[in-house]
């Protein structure tokens, strides 16, 4: 087993909420809130969540554009918490980033060879003409042509847009991609061209991508092991089949419950959860997701339960499971 | 086919008005070639005659003569080179200053809550007293009117640009350029300000029309251009005595002031369309 390329301790960030008048802070909508979780190189996580569970937020809490609340970071080993100015710059380089909307994370105004050239000549990896000539073969590596290097992000499809941004996160060989519902916004057999895409670029240069989505089948289709978060909380970590076969937590298996599947001998027995997501600006005692379990003890209402391990490469957070308990180190 | 037409007739429109401009400008560089009289040569006993097609007009004077038998149409030609100049001068400056501003403004909340209140506070002061407490310390002539016009013009500029930048900083694309390691500078520059330029060409143009109407206010005033060199402006401030009796002392310099800013406009159209990529192919 290679190593641990992210390590994620408690990872908190809460966004304070401040009076309409004084501006005094009464109060934080914790969006990730105490999150631990490790990725090892060549792997890919998938992290599901509903809307509103902390999934995008905690992608870019990795990216550093927020700076985390509480908690840990360790990328190649070495703590990036609290990085800053040319040092986060350096580091920068080893994460990058593919977004939802490949109609607004291409700048309108820019030919697609500035796109592609800009992250290698601004961080000084070479100059400025060796840039420009590394475009068109970071443009055929994604699936593009080099005469589309003149063009405009209007000019493409959104598939096409999506690949050029690919093109832009992979240019200074990142280590780890963080895809924040990545294919979302695609047609569905657009979604299987990039999502083939991004496992061969995975396969090639031995990247790991986080990729977070609320599509369970594509998340299936990509990941190595999965995490289901609820309510800025991680639920479950587990190895992909295990998670989808064997699914532990009472909202995994609802979560599960609720995707559709292609196939007709398939009894689908839903889990119908009622009532809706608490406010994460007023989190539930307790385990968050008690509120709406159908397995609710009492327990559950006023101690929030511990990570534990319920088998290798299997951790989940409830306690209807014994076990293990882990100190921030899940794997 | 409709798109054909429409394409084919902005050009004709685009084209229209690059040549009213530039009939203006030549206009203005040849006004001594163009007309035998000095745009301040009076003739009172030919006073207030009426432009050559109407009852009483001559065709010594085209367009007939004002108040002092100064002839208008050497008053016009000679009055463009001021009006323009001020005109585009003032929007150069305070669009450079709004646009800046605003850029600044929208990008950093800190320097945003100072530029913000410092325009707050300028658009509730009038603007006319601002402009004379500035001559009444810096004095009058032509450069310090386009000063004074330029610092009263950049609010509105930065206004607009202040909000566009808002949007434009939370977009993923600025994410994205933040992500890939490219520095705030340019990120302002490069990244943001081609975007904001289509806002910025069209309060330009607005701009122009009212710096050429506010020249004639403040030299009314005493306060810009000496009353011995014509403006549009305050010949159309001159005429308004004679309204009734002699309509076309403030009638010919309103026509010009609208067909310079009606063509500025056009181009404005034009230039933002042209920069902005989408439009501009095919």
């Amino acid at each position: 087993m290679s190593e641990a390329l992210l390590e994620v301790k408690q990872l908190k960030k809460y966004f304070p909420i401040r009076s309409q008048l004084l501006k005094r802070e009464v109060g934080a909508v914790k969006a990730v809130d105490g999150v631990t979780f490790s990725l090892n190189t060549g792997e890919t996580i998938g992290i599901v969540g509903e809307s509103g569970c902390g999934k995008s937020t905690l992608g870019r809490v990795l990216m550093k554009v927020y700076e985390p609340t509480g908690g840990e970071i360790y990328f190649g080993g070495r703590d990036i918490t609290r990085l800053r100015g040319a040092e986060l710059k350096e580091h920068r380089k080893q994460i990058q980033m593919i977004f939802q909307d490949p109609y607004a994370s291409l700048n309108p105004k820019m030919r697609v060879r500035d796109i592609v050239a800009e992250p290698l000549w601004v961080n000084r990896m070479m100059s400025k003409e060796e840039a420009y000539g590394q475009v068109d073969s970071l443009l055929t590596t994604v699936g593009l042509r080099p005469t589309d290097a003149p063009k405009f992000p209007h000019q493409f499809s959104g598939g096409q847009r999506q690949r050029v941004g690919i093109a832009r996160a992979i240019a200074m060989s990142p280590r780890l991609i963080v895809a924040d519902e990545a294919v979302s916004a695609l047609d569905v057999s657009v979604q299987a061209q990039i999502l083939n895409l991004m496992m061969e670029l995975k396969a090639a240069n031995h990247l790991s991508y986080l990729f977070i989505s609320h599509n369970l089948a594509v998340v299936k289709h990509i990941s190595d092991k999965v995490g289901v978060m609820y309510l800025g909380n991680m639920m479950e970590i587990a190895e992909k089949n295990l998670l989808y076969h064997d699914a532990k937590h009472p909202y995994t298996q609802a979560l599960l419950s609720a995707a559709p599947v292609a196939d007709r001998t398939h009894k689908s027995q839903r889990i119908v959860l009622k009532g809706d997501v608490p406010n994460p600006a007023n989190p539930p005692e307790g385990c968050p997701f008690h509120t709406r379990c159908a397995q609710c003890k009492n327990i559950c209402k006023v101690e929030k339960p511990a990570f534990v391990k319920v088998a290798d490469m299997h951790y989940v957070a409830c306690h209807l499971y014994g076990g293990e308990q882990v100190q921030g180190n899940a794997s | 086919m409709r798109k054909a037409i429409k394409r084919h007739m902005g050009s004709a429109v685009a084209w229209g008005a690059l040549g009213i401009l530039v009939v203006f400008a030549v206009c203005s560089l040849l006004a001594p070639v163009l007309t035998p009289y000095e745009a301040n040569a009076q003739d009172i006993m030919n006073r207030l005659v009426p432009p050559a097609w109407c009852a009483g007009g001559s065709l010594e004077h085209l367009l007939g003569t004002d108040e002092l038998g100064r002839d208008m149409l050497a008053r016009l030609l000679y009055g463009s080179r001021s009006s323009i100049l001020v005109g585009v001068l003032t929007a150069m400056l305070s669009g450079g200053l709004g646009v800046t501003l605003g850029l600044l403004s929208g990008y950093f909340p800190k320097a945003d809550a100072v530029i913000m209140r410092i325009a707050d506070i300028q658009l509730a002061f009038p603007s006319m007293l601002l402009a004379l407490a500035i001559v009444a310390v810096l004095g009058g002539g032509f450069f310090k009117l386009v000063m004074v016009l330029g610092i009263t013009g950049w609010v509105s500029f930065s206004r607009v640009i202040r909000s566009e930048v808002l949007s434009i900083r939370t977009s993923d694309y600025i994410l994205a350029a933040q992500t890939v390691g490219v520095g705030q500078a340019r990120i302002l520059f490069r990244h943001i300000l081609p975007n904001i330029i289509a806002p910025a060409v069209t309060i330009s143009t607005f701009q122009i029309a009212t710096a050429i109407i506010s020249e004639s206010s403040l030299s009314f005033l005493g306060l810009g251009i000496p009353p011995t060199t014509p403006t549009w402006g305050n010949m159309l401030h001159a005429g308004q005595l004679y309204m009734d009796s002699a309509w076309w002392i403030s009638l010919f310099p309103g026509i010009c002031i609208m067909l310079i800013v009606l063509s500025i406009n056009l181009l404005g159209d034009v230039l933002r369309d042209y920069m902005d990529p989408k439009t501009r192919q095919n």
